[in-house]
């Protein structure tokens, strides 16, 4: 090798274990004296080009507090111009933070809004954005913040202050006049006011703590800052003409065509040191099948797009393109009602857990793509992830010891699930699975609406289930659906467990975050010797994209549009 | 004529009518709380008792469905919750790209389908009629979706001579015309075949009629025997399907604005079924409605006025 020749293979070694992204692997590289020629070689060697490009890992883990002005690196000068062509998965309907129906209102809307702290694009790691400081108490019941000044809104609606603050919030957690009831009022379930103490100047008051507020309430949408005076002047309109602060100002949504945004021109740049900005105009065209997604991809007619797991190989295969994974903090698992006669005896359930083969249901339902759950929180998760989970391989001889043991084994179950990817072929699976034992299964197909109705009858009749949940960058998203307060609501399970209630609301009240760690492992363990769940997957999300094109992604999957460079 | 023509008004009327009776009490039939559903996990009971509130779900179905029916009549097909807009709103910006498809394709179809029936026709069991009733065959069986597909691939994909998504901007006519040209190609394809073959059997028919037989006695021309007097009666079963095939393509529609991820009624209805916003369904799954009834009351009356056989045989009866 070359004069470092040790330091480049450091270097090497880092990306391989995805220490570093590619780029900072180029920036590096070119920094121990290496050629164009060179970097191109080595990252090719790291399955670099056409591969899949692993994400960076966290930077920091769930910080509980970022003070002054945030330490990020200026982006990497790109060069400007151009319109950027990302699909949405389906159409956006409303644009007001806190009403936003799916994730492709918020991700069309990142670009737009700005709110006191973020995520710096492709970490965990939290940055000021429209605050030039953010302080929070020492007892998590207060955060102090002054804004940075002179940040216009777009569309002539003057200038950001701390009234646009308090209103934004307040608004979505209900709290301000008229009253609004937003679906994402829990996020701010503990405010109790926000207190402005001049122009650019205020404090956020919390009636008690609540761990989640530095993690998936200020540095997400619940955080982002509208226009009082826009909000009030646009009425309902507001929900289809959205202002804010951001990078890119709202052009027009052509229902089922796209969502304009252009480079705004007053920009404030809150958001200058860590999101480039770089293209004229970003198009967001919504998308719902794939098929359509993928030519449209292939005739350039977009830039970037989420891809189905079938047409992964495809797209690696096309060296024109590059392929980027992300694991989300979702879970998916095939869950036992433990309050069903047929289930109620543990033996039955060890031995149902023992019965199922999961790399096969990975192979057949997710193409061998997602990644293998051990329990409910993936590593991507800030906190909580349990690393050492007991992983249950099939075994049948355990399965039939088990069932041998059972008081009333049952002979026949029934498996319900909704038509989600993956549902059916789980299933089948399970189905062959336990006929190994001599447990008969049916399957039952309900339609999305029904499955998910909460309907208490239905709720408690079933028996087996594939469920698949979403979450957000806090374990208390992912957790608090399984309380006994959640019984006949989400926890469908049946499961109730005071010491693992105890543990969540004890996690919900601290801000150590190392105390909230292990607090999650707790209750993982708790949950881990119930034996109600079978995990199957944490859902990973691929997306493809022009080689040319460095995306801007959260490590979750989220499409971050302003963050995305020419590679 | 007027008599016929109020009857089958009042019959519109009915239709109308009852098909809207059934869409008010849809959402009670089928299972799945809407509400629910449209708000997400996270939605409080609070916003969910607002919400059925102002959808108007607390209140007896009698007075759901005298209401739905009430402000129908006045053009009020109610408010999308989530948008925030009024569901004319939603379907004033998606039903002209539906109907200009269905209409392009229908129009395709016309001008396609019955000279190649005619062509097949004038050569009966020759080379040529067998090779354009296996086009024919071939294009009926085809799904609109897996034309569609074929269609993409080689002129969006590999040719690069059209666009592969979305539908421009009526202000482009030009870009317009380029975004419609695939789509209604992929839904006409069916339609080009059954004319085809319609129009084929039709004149094989009628051209062993006894006026056919006299005016090739008459030494008339071939061209003239054809055209002037075999395909006129000849074409009356095809008109007589155009109403139905005009409610065909709203629904092949659907297919098709789903492959090209193109804006129309089929698409929005598609979502809307799927997030269960069951405001817009009921408007949107009435206009199509609509359009079918009207299609066939017009094809219905267009049929009476092309044929005298019929406006003579109502009369006499």
């Amino acid at each position: 090798m070359a004069p470092h020749g040790d330091r480049v293979e450091t270097l090497v070694d880092e990306l391989r274990a995805s220490r570093i992204d590619r780029r900072q692997f180029v920036m590096r590289a070119a920094a121990l004296g290496l050629s164009g020629s060179a970097v191109s070689a080595l990252l090719a060697a790291c399955g670099g080009g056409g591969q899949e490009a692993a994400p960076p890992p966290p930077a920091a883990t769930g910080a509980a507090a970022s003070t002054g002005a945030a330490a990020a690196p200026p982006p990497e000068a790109a060069p400007q111009g151009g319109t950027l062509r990302i699909r949405l998965l389906n159409d956006v309907i409303n644009l007001d933070p806190p009403f936003f129906p799916a994730s492709a209102d918020e991700n069309s809307m990142y670009s737009v809004y700005e709110g006191l702290i973020t995520y710096k694009p492709g970490t965990w790691e939290i940055v000021n954005q429209l605050a030039e400081t953010f302080e929070p108490s020492a007892d998590g019941l207060q955060f102090h913040f002054t804004l940075k000044q002179g940040i216009p809104f777009h569309g002539g609606y003057g200038e950001l202050t701390a009234d646009d603050v308090k209103f934004s919030f307040e608004r979505t957690a209900g709290l301000s006049k008229p009253k609004i009831d937003s679906p994402y009022k829990g996020d701010w379930v503990a405010l109790q006011e926000v207190k402005v103490a001049g122009k650019y100047e205020g404090t956020i008051v919390l009636k008690e703590v609540f761990a989640p507020i530095m993690a998936t309430t200020l540095p997400v949408f619940s955080g982002w800052v509208v226009s009082k005076k826009a909000v009030e002047d646009r009425g309902k309109k507001y929900a289809t003409n959205p202002i804010g602060t951001g990078p890119y100002e709202f052009v027009e949504w052509k229902p089922k065509q796209h969502v304009k945004l252009k480079k705004f021109a007053d920009y404030g740049g809150a958001s200058s040191d860590f999101i480039p900005a770089q293209w004229d105009e970003i198009v967001l065209v919504p998308i719902d099948e794939d098929n359509a997604a993928d030519i449209a991809l292939e005739s350039g007619e977009i830039d970037f797009a989420q891809i189905s797991l079938p047409s992964i190989d495809r797209w690696q295969k096309n060296g024109d393109y590059t392929v980027q994974k992300r694991t989300t903090l979702d879970y998916n698992w095939v869950g036992m009602n433990i309050e069903n006669p047929k289930l109620k005896d543990v033996n039955v359930r060890q031995a149902i857990r023992y019965a199922i083969d999961v790399p096969s249901i990975i192979e057949a339902a997710f193409e061998g793509r997602w990644e293998r759950a051990s329990a409910i929180l993936p590593p991507g998760m800030p906190i909580g992830y349990w690393k050492d989970a007991p992983i249950y391989e099939r075994n049948l001889d355990k399965a039939k010891g088990f069932l041998a043991k059972a008081a009333n084994p049952p002979t026949e179950l029934e498996f319900r699930h909704a038509p989600e990817t993956g549902a059916k072929e789980t299933a089948e699976i399970v189905q062959a699975n336990l006929a190994d034992i001599g447990i008969k299964v049916t399957i039952k197909q309900l339609d999305s609406s029904a499955y998910y109705a909460l309907e208490k009858k239905e709720l408690r009749s079933r028996e087996l289930m594939y469920v698949g949940y979403i979450s957000s960058p806090d374990p208390w998203w992912s957790m608090e659906w399984f309380t006994c307060e959640q019984i006949d609501v989400w926890n469908w399970m049946y499961w109730c467990n005071d010491e693992f209630d105890r543990l969540n609301k004890e996690a919900l009240k601290t801000t150590d975050q190392a105390k909230r760690n292990d607090l999650y492992i707790q209750a993982q363990k708790l949950w881990d010797e119930a034996v109600h769940t079978v995990w199957l997957a944490w859902p990973t999300y691929y997306f493809a994209g022009k080689k040319s094109l460095q995306p801007g992604l959260r490590l979750d999957g989220r499409i971050l549009p302003s963050a995305f460079t020419t590679a | 004529m007027l008599r016929y023509l109020l009857k089958r008004l009042a019959m519109t009327f009915a239709v109308v009518v009852l098909l809207m009776v059934f869409l008010s009490v849809l959402v009670h039939l089928i299972p799945g709380d809407p509400v629910k559903t449209i708000l997400g996990p996270r939605s409080s009971e609070d916003l969910a008792r607002t919400v059925r509130k102002e959808m108007g779900l607390d209140d007896p179905v009698s007075v759901q469905v005298w209401d739905f029916v009430t402000h129908a009549f006045r053009g009020d097909l109610g408010h999308d919750f989530v948008s925030q807009l009024p569901v004319t709103t939603l379907i004033g910006d998606q039903l002209p790209h539906t109907i200009v498809l269905a209409f392009s394709s229908l129009l395709l179809a016309i001008l396609i389908g019955v000279p190649l029936g005619v062509y097949a026709a004038t050569r009966p069991n020759s080379w040529a009629d067998r090779l354009t009733g296996l086009v024919s065959i071939s294009f009926i069986t085809v799904p609109a979706y897996v034309a569609g597909l074929f269609l993409l691939i080689v002129f969006a994909v590999k040719l690069h001579v059209l666009p592969a998504i979305g539908a421009g901007d009526f202000s482009h006519p030009i870009d317009y015309l380029k975004h419609l040209a695939l789509p209604s190609v992929a839904l006409a394809v069916t339609w080009i075949g059954y004319f085809a073959r319609l129009v084929r059997a039709s004149m094989l028919e009628v051209m062993s009629a006894n006026y056919i037989r006299t005016a090739h006695a008459f030494g008339l021309r071939e061209r003239v025997v054809f055209y002037r007097y075999a395909l006129k009666n000849a074409i009356i079963p095809t008109i007589a399907v155009l109403g139905v095939g005009l409610g065909s393509l709203m629904g092949g529609a659907v297919f098709v604005e789903v492959v090209f991820a193109r804006p129309g009624l089929g698409s929005l209805v598609v979502d809307s079924i799927q997030t269960r916003n069951f405001p817009i369904v009921r408007g949107s799954v009435l206009v199509i409605a609509l359009l079918f009834v009207l299609a066939n009351l017009l094809a219905d009356l267009s049929y009476r006025f092309l044929d005298p056989r019929i406006r003579v045989e109502r009369t006499g009866s």
